[in-house]
C-alpha cells in the first residue's frame, strides 16, 4: 500500500506539472490556433493524464480529460476550430483537473462533482447522450488510438524533459528516436537548502585551514590544502548556481492570468515575454511572484483601456503587455510595461488630497515623480469602485514591501495616453548579501550595505562637529539637509568605548521608509559577502537584529535590523511630531555626469556642448553655403538650415575671414523646430564631465559659465542665448541691450 | 520503563535531561553576545554552522554559585537546537521512571514548570529538567530590556 502511495504521490506531482503547463499552452493556442507543434504537446499532457488516471481509476479526471483530447484531437484533425469560447472551456476543464487533483492529494479520493455539462461540450454533443457513451470511453480510452508520430516516443517522463526546455518546440526534437532521454531528478528543496548551508560551511572551514597552509612547509600537506581550496570553490558555484532558476517557472503562469484578467475587464491584451530564461535565486523568485501578479493585474485594470477607447485614441485595439527581464550589473531587471492610458495624474492628486494624505497646496506643487511616489503610500488607490482585481486599498505599498524585503527597488514612469513602465530591480541572491562591518563598544556588527546611502566621518568632541539638537534629537548637517542620529551602543544598549578627544566617529546615513537618518558607529571595518543565517527561534523576538553569520574565524556576528532600530527608537514618531525638512527625494553624493561634445572656435579653444543638444557633425563644403538676405543658408537634409557662425557670437571668438572658404565642421541642432549649423573650427572630443556649472562672475556673452575639467576650463555655450542673438539680426557685433526672446515660428 | 539521562552540575545541584535529546557535549565554544536578550541567554554560538542559542544554566535556574562558563551540552529540543551552559559533565545513567519523584507543589511558578521530577541518589537527588521549558522560557524574556520596552508599532 504504501508503495502505491509513493506511486500516487509521483502521478500527483507530474499531473500538476501537466495541468501548470496546459494552462500557459491553452492560452498560446489560443493566440497560434495554427501551431500544430503545440496542439500536439497538449494532446500529449491530456492523453497523459487519461492514461495515468486510468491506472488509479480516478474515473472523473479519467472522463473529463479523455473529453478534453477528444476535443484537441478533433482540432488537430482540422475537425473544429478554437474559438474564444472553446479555449473557455479548455481551461474551466484544466481548473477542474486541478480541483481533482488537490482533492486526491488531501484525500486520496476524487471529490465529487458532476462535469457532465462540460464534458458535453468539449465532445459536441447532447447531454445528454453522455450516458451511454461513458462506457465506450472507458473502454475505449485503454486502447485508444495514438497518432503515430506521438505514440512512437511516449515515455512517462516527457512532461519533465519539457520542464526543463521550455520551448515546445525543442522538447519535440529532444525526443526524437534514438536519442537518449535524461531523467531530470526532483530533489526537495529542503535538502537543497540544507547542502548549500553545509557548502557555505565548507567554504568558512576551508578559510581557517588556509592560514595553517601558508605557514607549513610540508609540501604534501599544502598541496592537499591547495586541493580542498579548488573543490570547495567549485562546489560553492555550483550549489549557487543549483539555487538558480529560471524566471519562467513563474511567468508561465501569466498568460493564462493575462486572459482571466482581461476577459474579465472586457479588454484586449497580447503578453509578450522576453528574456524568460534570465535566471534568479529560487528563494528570490518565490518572492516576486505575488508582485508581479499584481502589477500585471494593476496594469490591465488601470492602465489598459478598453478596445472601444484605445480605437477612440487611435491606438491598435489590442493592448500590449510586456514583461521583460534581464541581468543587469549583478541584478536583475524585471519590468512590466503596457501601452494603455498610464497613470492619471490628476486623479493620483485628487485622490491623495481627498483621503488627506496631503495638503491642497502641497498637492499641487508635486511633480510627476512625485505623484508617483504617491502610489505606495498605504492605502492608496484611484479606484472609486471596489473591483474584484484590484482597487481593495491592499496595493502597491505592498508590492513595495515585499520587493524591499528582498533588496530590491521599485521604479514607476508613466506618460498619459502612451503606457506605464515599471522596473524592478532584484538582487540575484538572497543567501549572500554584502555587508559592512562595523564596530561598536567592542563588538562587530553588520549593516546590510544595500541600506547604506553613504558613510560620513566626523569628530564628535571637536567643537564644530557638525552636531545640532534638535528637539532633543541629535542631528547632523549634511549639505544643507539635517539627519536624525542613531547611536548604536545607546540602541543596543552597550557602554560605549571612551573617546578620546581627536577620535572620530562614523554615521552611516540609512533610509527608513524615505526617512533619512544616520547611525554612529565607532568604526567601519570592512565590505564583506556574508551567509545570513536566521537567528533561530529563541531570539525570534529581536527587533535589533535581522540575523547572524559566521565570520572566517568561526565566530558569530550579528546583522543589524535598520528597520527594527529605527522603528523601536521611536525616531519616526519624534520626527513626526517635529518634522525636520529633508529633501523629498534624496540625491547621493555622487557627481552628475553629462557628455560634452569639445570644440574650438576661432580664438576659443575650449568650448563645450552638451551631446544630446546636437543632432549631427557634417563637413560643409563653401560651395553648399547659399545666401538667403544677408544670411547664410544650407539646404540639408531636404530643410532649409540657418548657419550660425559662431565666433560672431561668443566672447573672445575673434571674427576668422578665412574661415568661411574654408571646409568647416558644422553641428546641426534644433532649436525652436527649426533647423541651425553652428559653425565651428574644429571637433576634438566627446567627454564625460561633472554636471555642475560654474557661473561666470560677469556674464560673458554667448557663455552659460564653465566646468572645470581636469584642471581646465572648459566654456559651456549658452546655445539659446546664441541663437536669439542670431535670429535679433544684430548687425553690429555689440551685446544686445535686451535680449527678446520671441522668435519667430 | 527505563530512561537514560545525562547528568550535569550547576553550583551545587546535580541535574539530567534526556539522553535521547543530546547531540554532543562540546567545551570553550565562543559565543557572542546577543544585546538586548534575556538574561539567560549568554549569546549565539556556532557548532559547524549551525547557530544556536546558549543558555547560562546558573541564570536561568537562578543558582547563585555558578560560573558556567566552559561546558556545553548540545540539546535537540523539537527540532531547535539549544546549548546548556554548564559548570561540569556527569555521567549517564538510567533510571526507571516510575522511580520518579514529582516535585513539590509549593515550588515557585517558573521552577514548577522547569523541573520534571527528581530522582533519589545515593547522596542527594538528580533533578530531572524539563527542556520544552528552557525552550518557552528563552522565548519568553525574563528580566530583560526588551520586557520593558514597549515595540513601537509602524507607521499608520
Amino acid at each position: 500500500m504504501e508503495n502505491h502511495d509513493e506511486i500516487l504521490a509521483e502521478f500527483i506531482l507530474e499531473a500538476r506539472e501537466i495541468i501548470d503547463r496546459l494552462d500557459g499552452d491553452f492560452v498560446r493556442l489560443e493566440e497560434n490556433p495554427g501551431d500544430q507543434a503545440l496542439v500536439g504537446n497538449i494532446f500529449r499532457g491530456l492523453h497523459t493524464l487519461k492514461g495515468s488516471s486510468g491506472f488509479f481509476s480516478l474515473k472523473r479526471l479519467e472522463k473529463l480529460s479523455h473529453a478534453g483530447e477528444s476535443l484537441l484531437g478533433k482540432i488537430r484533425a482540422g475537425q473544429a476550430e478554437l474559438d474564444f469560447d472553446k479555449s473557455t472551456r479548455l481551461l474551466e476543464m484544466n481548473d477542474i483537473l486541478r480541483s481533482i487533483i488537490e482533492g486526491v492529494e488531501t484525500n486520496h479520493v476524487e471529490p465529487e462533482g458532476d462535469d457532465q455539462e462540460l464534458i458535453a461540450v468539449l465532445l459536441g454533443v447532447e447531454p445528454g447522450v453522455i450516458k451511454q457513451t461513458d462506457q465506450m470511453i472507458t473502454r475505449s480510452a485503454q486502447n485508444e488510438e495514438v497518432p503515430e508520430e506521438l505514440s512512437k516516443n511516449e515515455p512517462q517522463s516527457l512532461p519533465e524533459i519539457q520542464m526543463e526546455y521550455s520551448e515546445p518546440s525543442e522538447s519535440v526534437t529532444s525526443n526524437a528516436p534514438g536519442q537518449e532521454v535524461v531523467v531530470p531528478v526532483k530533489v526537495n528543496p529542503e535538502v537543497l537548502d540544507k547542502l548549500m548551508n553545509i557548502a557555505s560551511e565548507m567554504v568558512l572551514a576551508r578559510n581557517r585551514l588556509l592560514p595553517f597552509s601558508q605557514q607549513s612547509t610540508d609540501k604534501l600537506f599544502t598541496s592537499a590544502v591547495r586541493s580542498i581550496d579548488l573543490l570547495t570553490l567549485e562546489l560553492q558555484e555550483r550549489m549557487m548556481k543549483m539555487r538558480m532558476q529560471p524566471i519562467y517557472h513563474i511567468w508561465d503562469k501569466f498568460p493564462r492570468l493575462v486572459r482571466d484578467v482581461s476577459a474579465d475587464c472586457g479588454k484586449k491584451v497580447r503578453l509578450l515575454q522576453e528574456g524568460s530564461e534570465t535566471e534568479l535565486d529560487r528563494i528570490l523568485l518565490d518572492s516576486i511572484r505575488d508582485p508581479l501578479i499584481h502589477l500585471i493585474r494593476n496594469s490591465i485594470d488601470h492602465s489598459i483601456e478598453t478596445p472601444e477607447i484605445r480605437l477612440e485614441k487611435g491606438k491598435s485595439e489590442l493592448a500590449y503587455l510586456v514583461l521583460r527581464a534581464a541581468h543587469q550589473n549583478g541584478t536583475v531587471i524585471v519590468e512590466v510595461i503596457d501601452d494603455g492610458a498610464g497613470v492619471d495624474y490628476e486623479r493620483v492628486r485628487q485622490r491623495a488630497i481627498s483621503r488627506g494624505l496631503i495638503s491642497v497646496e502641497k498637492a499641487h506643487s508635486l511633480n510627476h515623480k512625485e505623484l508617483i511616489d504617491l502610489i505606495f503610500l498605504p492605502g492608496f488607490s484611484t479606484r472609486d469602485t471596489i473591483t474584484n482585481l484590484s482597487g481593495r486599498g491592499v496595493g502597491m505599498d505592498v508590492v513595495k514591501n515585499n520587493i524591499e524585503n528582498i533588496g530590491g527597488s521599485i521604479e514607476i514612469t508613466s506618460i498619459p495616453n502612451e503606457g506605464t513602465h515599471v522596473r524592478l530591480k532584484i538582487p540575484l541572491t538572497l543567501a549572500i548579501l554584502p555587508t559592512l562591518f562595523v564596530r561598536c563598544a567592542e563588538e562587530v556588527f553588520l549593516i546590510p550595505q544595500n541600506r547604506i546611502l553613504e558613510l560620513v566621518r566626523f569628530a564628535p568632541n571637536q567643537p564644530n562637529n557638525g552636531i545640532e539638537d534638535f528637539y532633543g534629537t541629535p542631528t547632523f548637517r549634511l549639505r544643507d539637509k539635517l539627519i536624525p542620529l542613531l547611536f548604536l551602543n545607546e540602541q543596543l544598549n552597550l557602554a560605549a568605548s571612551p573617546l578620546t578627544p581627536k577620535q572620530k566617529l562614523f554615521i552611516a546615513v540609512l533610509n527608513f521608509n524615505g526617512t533619512l537618518f544616520g547611525l554612529v558607529v565607532e568604526e567601519v571595518l570592512n565590505i564583506q559577502d556574508i551567509v545570513i543565517k536566521p537567528l533561530g527561534e529563541l531570539l525570534r523576538d529581536m527587533s535589533n537584529f535581522a540575523g547572524a553569520t559566521i565570520m572566517g574565524n568561526g565566530e558569530v556576528a550579528l546583522i543589524l535590523d535598520i528597520d527594527g532600530i529605527a522603528r523601536k527608537s521611536g525616531l519616526v514618531e519624534r520626527l513626526q511630531a517635529n518634522p525636520i525638512r529633508q529633501e523629498e527625494l534624496y540625491v547621493p553624493a555622487v557627481e552628475e555626469m553629462i557628455s560634452v561634445l569639445l570644440f574650438e572656435i576661432p580664438g576659443l579653444n575650449k568650448i563645450a556642448l552638451p551631446l544630446d543638444s546636437i543632432d549631427h557633425i557634417i563637413k560643409l563644403d563653401p560651395s553648399q553655403i547659399q545666401q538667403n538676405g544677408n544670411r547664410e543658408v544650407v539646404y540639408f537634409n531636404e530643410q532649409l538650415m540657418d548657419l550660425v557662425r559662431l565666433d560672431h557670437y561668443v566672447s573672445g571668438g575673434s571674427k576668422d575671414s578665412h574661415l568661411h572658404h574654408a571646409r568647416a565642421p558644422v553641428l546641426t541642432c534644433h532649436y525652436r523646430d527649426r533647423l541651425f549649423g553652428l559653425v565651428v573650427k574644429q571637433v576634438t572630443d566627446i567627454i564625460e564631465v561633472p554636471a555642475k556649472l560654474h557661473e561666470l562672475s560677469t556674464p560673458q556673452r554667448g557663455l552659460n559659465g564653465c566646468i572645470i575639467y581636469n584642471d581646465q576650463v572648459i566654456n559651456v555655450l549658452d546655445l539659446e542665448e546664441v541663437l536669439v542673438m542670431h535670429n535679433i539680426q544684430e548687425e553690429s557685433d555689440e551685446y544686445p541691450k535686451v535680449i527678446d526672446l520671441y522668435l519667430p515660428n | 520503563m527505563e530512561s537514560t539521562f545525562l547528568v550535569f552540575h550547576v553550583g551545587v545541584y546535580a541535574l539530567g535531561v534526556p539522553a535521547e535529546e543530546l547531540i554532543e557535549v562540546n567545551r570553550n565554544l565562543r559565543c557572542t553576545q546577543v544585546p538586548g536578550s534575556p538574561k539567560m541567554i549568554r549569546g549565539i554560538l556556532n557548532l559547524r554552522g549551525l547557530l544556536m542559542p546558549a543558555v547560562d544554566m546558573g541564570a536561568y535556574l537562578e543558582i547563585a554559585d555558578s560560573k558556567c562558563e566552559s561546558f556545553s551540552i548540545i540539546l535537540k529540543v523539537q527540532e531547535n537546537n539549544v546549548a546548556l551552559m554548564v559548570d561540569s559533565i556527569g555521567d549517564i545513567v538510567t533510571f526507571n521512571t516510575a522511580e520518579l519523584v514529582l516535585p513539590p507543589a509549593h515550588l515557585s511558578g517558573q521552577f514548577q514548570e522547569a523541573i520534571q521530577g527528581a530522582f533519589r541518589l545515593s547522596k542527594g537527588l538528580l533533578i530531572i529538567l524539563d527542556t520544552g521549558a528552557i525552550l518557552r522560557n528563552a522565548q519568553n524574556p525574563h528580566g530583560s530590556v526588551l520586557a520593558t520596552l514597549q515595540p513601537v508599532s509602524a507607521q499608520p
